[in-house]
């Protein structure tokens, strides 16, 4: 089970907060200087999984997993349940989702459009499990949600534009009746 | 027609001029990007106001300023949310600025209940960005909850699709435990919705309330089961992860489940599944991990044949030829394999030829793995190798293979060095423990971890104990320098040592034994000395000292004694208000007590520091256990004709105290004393006496059921009835020969003292009179 996933940059400012347990707003926070202090003073070439990781988070039964990307860290906090390099594979595929969903992504579209950031995790990782591991079909659940968006927002001017080009006059002259004499002929 | 088109016309005309979109207020537009804008048209997708805000967030250098911004905004926006008439959109964006605030640590309680109406009233949009709201500034304990339920009860059973997705999303974050029996039948309904991420997002959401709720919620077997032969391979997937959960929950495995499980990884490894869950070359791996973890849940669990055992291998065997080392998701099946290979290792004789191949791949990839040089590979070979040391019987380690893995423990990574570390637990035994041990040590005080350096000396205290092989004196070494590190197990290693030393030793154990633990006791003595002589040596180290000088292999009694009180001297004179302090005046006090009844100390030191103990006023503990043992001395010679207490049979009903109080409350303070026997004898006689209230003594409806009809007739009877206590004590002092109540009625000398006649109130009066004049 996941119990966190945490995003922040190299300075340790939080940018995406997620948890799956019942942690209090100071602890959460404390969490995020802990592990953003373990995290920090690791090497590149070291490997990517921290054991016995302060004594907020979990316990002896927690491992961080981390990946650094350019100015950001993504880290997952699991327990003994998860495989440690499923979860590594996680992390690339929510980091390439996050790349197809905004072009390039960067930290000001973390910043700039956080909920989205939100909408396109809770497709991946619900509950502290591991909903959806095909990036394709998370990016199809994103684009239905998207469409719904745009049709509201635009749904009173296209309402507006429908009205404004019924051409009633023409529609009018264009009304095709059907020929009378022939009807009554055929009636008789 | 006119008409109909007036109405048409005027009604969206009115729509057009609330929406956000042409009047009031800005509200937020979430839209993909378009392709190929550049960095700055980024923010023009949000509303210019909050997109300046976020912008300006971002840029703040230092953390007051940053502070002094955010409080200022959260001000304005509840400035903004009290007036009336709050357009939906509006809230929204306050709500996007709240989160920010809230994801950089600062404190929104007050918008909650905001994010409570949006999520309960509003478009899909809206609703959307409340329940994100919710499940981020809420908790499942906070009161509001009871609020949203009904509307995520009201949007699960609704019928537009997204409002159930997104229910089922808060759902799972917000159910508070009471309600999650209420959330039951609809979640169990959605499992079989028509559309596949509403059912896999179901499936979740019940093994989501299960560990919240287990005693409420019934078996999910059937349903978890249903979904695994779901046409969606997605939903597939999701019900494994959920089977585990619930597989581990319940208290018996169905070995039944192999099967299926088993046809569903063949199914994988035939291709069958849809050409998107191919990643990196590897088809479905999350699904096939998922249910190589199921099968190593269930391979512990339950009872399984051979027949599972040969289908299971066929299956790992054809997963592990399927996937390359290269890649890191092939490397995580490959793992995922070892550990349900080492899992199967506990039962299988070894006699199967396809294990034994398993077996040997999984050991050769160990093996390349530990000496990869890349840390990632490493860190897993020394993970794979661990699984099959904890089902044993574990293989045999070559010499090349034993060598990678104390290389490992040089490691500069700080995660492989902890990994190599957890190996040396289950590599222990009678040859190389105490080359372990002293390895352990080293670490233990070049560790900076405070949890870890504790974790290591707990199991290094653990391994030693298991195979120390009564080397004593090793073994009491090894936990003096366990104890100088530890900080926060000081007290269960000294336990450790006082029982490993200082056991009583009964005659049926060798005399070399004894001298074992003399010399070992010795030798720890002498070293503690040391160590106390030093400046400032720690507290615990002197209080074992103190204890060592008074165990019965010490020989010079006369310095241990002059040892002991210069020890309690210097405790004394230090400022007792640390406890640290007083603990060790305790027990010096308590060392000394030991001594006293040898005749050769010196008694005026002894009296000179008792009487000093004797007049801390401050500390009340030193003070009493000072005059305690000044009455103890004073009746020296009486104690010691006294017999050694009798361990067996302790008398805990202190029956021989009863005269006494008896006749302290009836003379000195005129009360009247409960005496259950005599109250009830005197209610018998009386004529006021009531049917309705029987009260029947306890003991006399433990003894016998029979008497609870005859309660009267019973409370007469009342000396036979009671619990037979051994008589140990009388009013002169302790029986001679303690015998059962029975017995001891026979006597009449004993009878004449015993609780049993309190009608000699007389008697009574002079016994105790007398008694008192002996106790002062």
């Amino acid at each position: 089970m996941i119990s966190a996933v945490l995003v922040f940059n190299n300075h340790g400012k939080p940018r995406v907060n997620q948890f799956y347990q019942y942690y209090t707003e100071s602890e959460q926070q404390q969490i995020v200087r802990e592990t953003f202090q373990l995290v920090s003073k690791r090497e590149d070439h070291v490997c990517n999984f921290l054991e016995g990781a302060g004594s907020v988070i979990g316990g002896t039964d927690c491992k961080l997993i981390y990946r650094h990307y350019a100015t950001l860290y993504f880290v997952l906090c699991v327990d003994s349940s998860e495989s440690e390099l499923g979860i590594l594979d996680l992390i690339q595929v929510f980091v390439e989702t996050l790349d197809k969903c905004f072009e390039n992504v960067c930290e000001l579209d973390l910043i700039f459009h956080m909920d989205k950031v939100h909408f396109i995790l809770n497709e991946l990782v619900m509950g502290g499990m591991v909903l959806e591991t095909n990036m394709n079909e998370i990016l199809t659940r994103i684009e239905e949600q998207n469409k719904l968006e745009k049709e509201e927002a635009t749904a009173p001017t296209r309402a507006l534009s429908a009205v404004k080009n019924m051409n009633l006059s023409q529609q009018l002259k264009d009304i095709k009746l059907p020929e009378l004499p022939q009807a009554i002929k055929d009636l008789k | 027609m006119s008409i109909m088109l007036n109405r048409t016309w005027n009604y969206l005309s009115q729509s057009l001029a609330s929406s956000p979109t042409f009047g009031g207020y800005p509200g937020p537009r979430w839209t993909l990007p378009d392709n190929g804008t550049d960095q700055e048209d980024r923010t023009h997708h949000l509303p210019p106001v909050l997109a300046h805000f976020l912008q300006t967030l971002y840029l703040v250098q230092t953390k007051s300023e940053e502070s002094s911004l955010v409080l200022a905004h959260l001000k304005e926006i509840q400035a903004k949310l009290k007036e009336t008439d709050v357009k939906p959109a509006v809230m929204a964006d306050a709500l996007v600025r709240a989160m920010a605030c809230h994801t950089l640590g600062y404190d929104v309680k007050f918008i909650q209940i905001y994010a409570l109406q949006l999520a309960q009233k509003g478009s899909i949009l809206e609703k959307k960005m409340g329940y994100l709201a919710c499940t981020l500034l809420l908790s499942e304990n906070d009161e509001l909850i009871l609020l949203l339920i009904n509307t995520i009860l009201k949007d699960l059973k609704s019928q537009n699709v997204i409002e159930v997705n997104i229910a089922l999303i808060a759902a799972i974050h917000l159910t508070p435990k009471e309600m999650a029996p209420m959330l039951l039948p609809v979640l169990q309904e959605k499992t079989t919705h028509t559309k596949d991420f509403i059912r896999k997002k179901a499936l979740i959401c019940l093994e989501s309330i299960m560990q919240k709720a287990p005693d409420y919620i019934p078996s999910l077997e059937t349903t978890v089961y249903n979904c695994l032969s779901d046409p969606d391979p997605g939903v597939v997937g999701v019900a494994v992860q959920v089977m585990r959960s619930v597989t581990l929950h319940n208290t018996t495995c169905d070995s039944g489940l192999i099967q299926p499980l088993i046809e569903i990884l063949n199914q994988i490894l035939d291709h069958k599944f849809p050409k998107d869950y191919v990643y990196h070359g590897v088809e479905a791996p999350w699904v096939q991990m998922d249910l190589m973890i199921l099968l190593a849940v269930l391979l512990e669990r339950s009872d399984w044949s051979d027949h599972h055992a040969g289908l299971i291998s066929r299956s790992l065997l054809r997963s592990l030829e399927g996937v390359s080392p290269k890649e890191t998701i092939g490397q995580a099946i490959i793992y995922q394999c070892i550990k349900t290979i080492a899992v199967m290792n506990q039962k299988t004789r070894g006699e199967s030829k396809i294990y034994q191949q398993l077996v040997d791949k999984s050991l050769f990839y160990i093996n390349k793995c530990l000496q990869s040089k890349h840390n990632n590979m490493k860190y897993m070979g020394l993970a794979s190798l661990y699984e099959f040391f904890r089902y044993p019987p574990t293989p045999k380690l070559t010499e090349v293979e034993q060598e990678n893995v104390l290389a490992c423990l040089k490691h500069p990574d700080d995660s492989i060095q902890r990994k190599a570390l957890s190996f040396l637990y289950e590599l222990a035994n009678d040859e190389n423990v105490t080359g372990i041990c002293a390895t352990l040590v080293e670490f233990i005080r070049s560790s900076k971890d405070p949890f870890q350096t504790e974790e290591l000396i707990i199991k290094c205290m653990q391994v030693a104990k298991k195979l120390h092989q009564s080397n004593l004196g090793w073994y009491t070494g090894l936990l003096l320098k366990l104890l100088q590190a530890s900080k926060s197990n000081r007290e269960v290693i000294v336990v450790e040592i006082q029982e490993s030393l200082g056991a009583p030793l009964t005659d049926e154990e060798d005399s070399d034994k004894r001298s074992i633990r003399h010399k070992s006791g010795l030798k720890l003595s002498k070293v503690l000395e040391n160590l106390c002589n030093k400046e400032k040596p720690p507290p615990i180290v002197q209080r074992l000292f103190l204890w060592s000088l008074v165990q019965d292999f010490q020989t010079d009694v006369t310095a241990n004694v002059s040892k002991v009180l210069e020890i309690g001297r210097q405790a004394l004179a230090l400022d007792l208000d640390s406890p640290e302090s007083e603990k060790i005046v305790i027990s010096s006090l308590d060392s000394v007590f030991c001594l006293i009844h040898l005749n050769e100390c010196s008694h005026e030191d002894i009296v000179a520091f008792i009487e000093l103990c004797a007049q801390q006023y401050k500390n009340p503990r030193i003070q009493d256990l000072a005059l305690e043992i000044q009455f103890f001395w004073s009746n020296l010679a009486d104690l010691q004709g006294m017999e050694k207490p009798d361990e067996e049979c302790p008398d805990w009903t202190l029956s021989s105290a009863d005269e006494f109080v008896v006749k302290c409350l009836t003379e000195d303070q005129d009360l009247e004393v409960y005496d259950p026997r005599q109250k009830l004898i005197s209610k018998s006689n009386s004529p006021l006496e009531s049917e309705s209230f029987r009260f029947t003594p306890y003991h006399v409806l433990e003894e016998s059921p029979s008497k609870r009809s005859n309660p009267s007739k019973a409370s007469k009877d009342h000396t036979d009835d009671r619990i037979p206590v051994k008589q140990v004590w009388s009013i002169y002092g302790r029986l001679e020969n303690p015998e059962n109540p029975q017995a001891t009625k026979s006597h009449g000398k004993e009878d004449a003292n015993t609780f049993g006649k309190v009608d000699n109130l007389v008697d009574l009066e002079s016994v105790a009179l007398e008694a008192l004049e002996d106790l002062s």
